[in-house]
């Protein structure tokens, strides 16, 4: 479904990803882990579109993505939960919601069914968003990005500043897609949770992959696991 | 000895001597050329200091003026005033005092004296205009302009009214006008790189980091307003005594859209950018106005009368450039910092030396008290804080934890002074400091940081974090050296060159905790300094807290959500949920405390830690 070849990534000359491989089948759920400034983020970026590799090949079911712009990417059925969120926080939950549908067909239907999956949004509707605590601003985002029927759900740290037992319900609820057979592409510090969640990881360090494979492999590979992520969280 | 440096010797000088040359470059030509190119290069040599006066303001604070021409016009007048023969001020303006009026000074004393008074002129319109906000100050400048404008029009027996002034006498030469306009780079560039030029860009940059750092937004914007004014001044002066006449619209719309263009065109953050600007597009200006008036462009395209083709094609220029170029022709890059010239900086650099330790000295042992009694805040009717109490002793380190939502980053908005409570008192040392603003209590030593970072993204690792040291009144050869010292602790000595903007968030993070310790704080509150570092990452900022907490002898209170980060650190954490306190103890007391797992840590806790 999805398919890197060589990705390359610079930022005003400075060359942060070196050439990344990946390949993504519908309905898989891989994850990306890897220290801070590994370029997991800028792998994202390229993928959607905010930043334009300086070589390599971005497909997406078979068609090339270079030089499209970011909306036509997601139009194809691409999503980004970036990091931090970014809900729109003077509007209200109900029409932060509004704004992810971006076909907007059938949309009250559609739009229910959300909020029967996320409850606390319901409950929330007519408040503005940045009232919402850090879980359910995520929980926000995520409905926000699966209101424009992506084809492929892309989050980056979806358990960046949360609290723990809150980690937890965000997961379930991935946990939930993951059985409906949505194909996903994850990036998280915390490895082994990354790691026992998904179908496959691929470690980066340095803006490189370093290993890749699934649970069983990845715990083979100890060392080199062990020496990108430090100590197993 | 390691000595740290904002920037190479060799970079400061080419970015003071590229700008100089161009000067002196545009000064030869009009020197060599007719005598109307020699006019014209006079005029772009005027314009050039007075957009240095704006690039002092604009480029620095990140704000626009709209109101700086009117000290060119003040300048302009006061100089004219001074140096008009006593017969033709007797004749054109006969309410002028004859102190001024028959002072017919020189061109040197008059221009100083314009300068002066627009300086005095701009600090006390500064004064209220620099307390309005961001955006209200393009606004209210610009309502400056048409005041000076519309007294200058209209009060003629003193300043000639609309019809303005002549027989002024025309002293300014190249030679002149060429020192005066190196001189006001030399200015420019000496501002913007002062520590009051830093903590002005760091409010540009991001203005609530930079209270949190000691800053004031109001007190560094009016020191800049008034540098501005008097450069500008002493444009005006010096070209009214290019031109020989003086009329009030000659320092209006025109010349200000003309002159925040250039400034635009070059790139505002850059005094290279503002020289570049001003001469590229009086470059442009000339020849477009040469074809105007009919004849050949190049000598290869013969182009018929075409009136209006200056002003359509600048403001063509101005549309083209800030659609492909948002930063300007320089990108907002002095010469010394452009990347081609960093990247041969960078081979030859040499590794860097190990760390300078105890350069700030160990302090004595600590003692004194943060302490926050029954704080309550009420957002709209929904009550976030309901009489929280905290105390944070000096060389301990308190974790705050707590579900998202509960009330944590509240409590520290109260703390820092972004917040003042509903109801409730904060003391520091035993003094209330309820009411104090962030800036006067990052001063009296608490510091802190922010979950979203806030980088200043123009600004250098090393910079953001000297001017943390700047924001509580070191000088700037110090606070570099201060900077140097924390960067080394955190490891991040590598990166120091490096763009804030560049790094990736979590750096980010850390960043604003290098550049809260720069203010070298008694109590250091961090807002989630953990997110997105990696478990050994996570290892090492808690070693690093453990050394701050040694040497440095400050309290820290840490909010985070990483639990190996918060356990390993504090020996005491205070859990808040929904507003209130639930439990303070030990980590092993908490976590081990129903209602904590309850809400906070969840069911799957025990599993996650062990695993």
């Amino acid at each position: 479904m999805l398919e890197l070849r060589g990705i390359k990534v610079a930022y005003g000359g400075v060359e942060v990803v070196h050439g990344v491989d990946l390949e993504l089948d519908r309905g898989e759920v891989v994850g990306m882990i890897g220290p801070n400034g590994a370029g997991k983020t800028s792998v994202l970026r390229a993928i959607c579109g905010l930043v334009r590799p300086s070589s390599g090949e971005v497909l997406f079911e078979g068609r090339a993505l270079g030089g499209m712009a970011p909306e036509r990417i997601a139009r194809l059925g691409i999503a980004l939960v970036p990091e931090g969120r970014h809900v729109f926080k003077t509007l209200t939950v109900a029409e932060n919601l509004r704004m992810g549908e971006i076909g907007g067909n059938e949309n009250g239907r559609a739009l229910e069914r959300m909020l029967d999956r996320f409850p606390i949004l319901r409950e929330r509707a007519g408040e503005h968003a940045d009232r919402l605590s850090g879980g359910e601003q995520q929980q926000l985002a995520i409905a926000r990005a699966l209101l424009g029927r992506p084809k492929l759900l892309m989050i980056d740290e979806p358990s960046l500043g949360l609290a723990p037992k809150t980690i937890d319900l965000i997961y379930e609820l991935l946990a939930g897609l993951r059985e409906e057979g949505t194909t996903m592409l994850l990036v998280e510090q915390n490895a082994a949770r990354t790691i026992d969640f998904c179908d496959r990881c691929l470690v980066l360090g340095g803006g490189a992959v370093r290993a890749r494979g699934g649970r069983e492999e990845l715990r083979e590979d100890s060392d080199v696991v062990h020496a990108y992520l430090g100590g197993a969280r | 000895m390691r000595i740290a440096r904002l920037r190479s010797p060799r970079a400061a000088a080419v970015s003071l001597l590229v700008p100089l040359a161009l000067v002196t470059l545009t000064a030869l030509v009009g020197a060599n050329g007719s005598p109307s190119l020699h006019a014209t290069v006079v005029t772009v040599l005027c314009n050039l200091i007075v957009v240095l006066g704006l690039q002092v303001f604009i480029g620095n604070s990140g704000v626009y003026s709209f109101g700086q021409l009117g000290f060119a016009a003040a300048g302009a007048y006061v100089a004219s005033f001074l140096t008009m023969s006593a017969a033709f001020a007797a004749l054109q303006v006969p309410d002028l005092p004859d102190a001024i009026a028959g002072a017919q000074l020189d061109p040197l004393p008059s221009t100083l004296i314009a300068a002066v008074a627009c300086g005095l002129l701009a600090t006390v319109v500064g004064l209220p205009l620099m307390r309005t906000s961001t955006l209200a100050i393009p606004i209210s400048t610009f309502a400056f302009l048409i005041v000076v404008y519309n007294v200058l029009a209209n009060w003629e027996s003193v300043t000639g009214g609309s019809s303005g002034l002549v027989s002024i006498p025309r002293t300014t030469s190249i030679e002149s006008a060429a020192l005066w306009a190196g001189a006001a780079v030399v200015v420019a560039l000496a501002f913007k790189w002062s520590a009051s030029g830093y903590r002005l860009q760091a409010t540009r940059e991001d203005e609530v980091a930079a209270r949190s750092l000691g800053i004031s937004v109001t007190g560094e914007r009016l020191l800049a307003f008034a540098l501005s004014g008097v450069l500008c001044g002493i444009g005006g002066a010096l070209a009214v005594h290019q031109s020989g006449v003086l009329n009030p619209t000659t320092f209006y719309f025109g010349a200000t859209v003309t002159t925040v263009t250039m400034l635009v065109l070059g790139g505002a953050r850059s005094v290279f950018g503002a020289v570049l600007g001003t001469v590229a597009l009086s470059t442009v200006n000339e020849i477009l106005h040469d074809v105007e008036g009919g004849g050949s462009l190049f000598g290869l395209v013969s182009i018929g009368n075409t009136p209006g083709l200056a002003a359509i094609g600048v403001g063509l220029i101005l549309l083209a450039t800030m659609i492909s170029m948002p930063d300007g022709i320089s990108g907002g890059r002095e010469v010394g910092e452009l990347p081609w010239l960093r990247r041969l900086r960078r081979a030859t650099r040499t590794s860097p030396l190990p760390a300078v330790s105890g350069a700030s000295g160990t302090r004595e042992p600590a003692s004194g008290e943060l302490r926050a009694e029954g704080i309550s805040v009420t957002f709209g009717g929904l009550r976030v804080l309901r009489g929280v109490d905290l105390a944070l002793r000096r060389g301990e380190a308190l974790g705050l934890i707590g579900p998202n939502g509960a009330g944590k980053t509240t409590l520290v908005n109260v703390l820092s002074g972004f917040l003042v409570p509903d109801s409730g008192a904060v003391s520091l040392d035993g003094v209330d400091v309820s009411r104090r603003s962030p800036s006067r209590l990052a001063r009296a030593g608490l510091s802190r940081t922010f979950q979203a970072a806030l980088p200043f993204p123009h600004l250098s690792v090393l910079e953001s974090v000297a001017v943390g040291a700047m924001g509580v009144g070191v000088g700037r050869r110090r606070a570099v050296g201060v900077a140097d010292e924390v960067l080394g602790r955190l490891g991040m000595r590598e990166l120091a060159t490096a763009r804030a903007g560049s790094l990736p968030p979590a750096s980010q993070r850390l960043l604003g905790v290098a550049r809260a310790l720069a203010t070298d704080p008694r109590y250091l509150l961090l807002d989630e300094p953990a997110a997105g570092l990696s478990a050994s990452e996570g290892e090492d900022l808690v070693r690093i807290l453990e050394g701050v907490l040694e040497d440095f002898g400050c309290g820290i209170l840490l909010i985070e959500h990483e639990m190996s980060v918060v356990m390993s650190l504090c020996p005491c954490v205070q859990v808040i949920d929904d507003g209130t306190t639930l439990r303070i103890g030990s980590p092993d007391e908490v976590q081990a405390d129903r209602a904590v797992v309850e809400a906070y840590l969840g069911s799957s806790y025990p599993v996650a830690a062990s695993a």
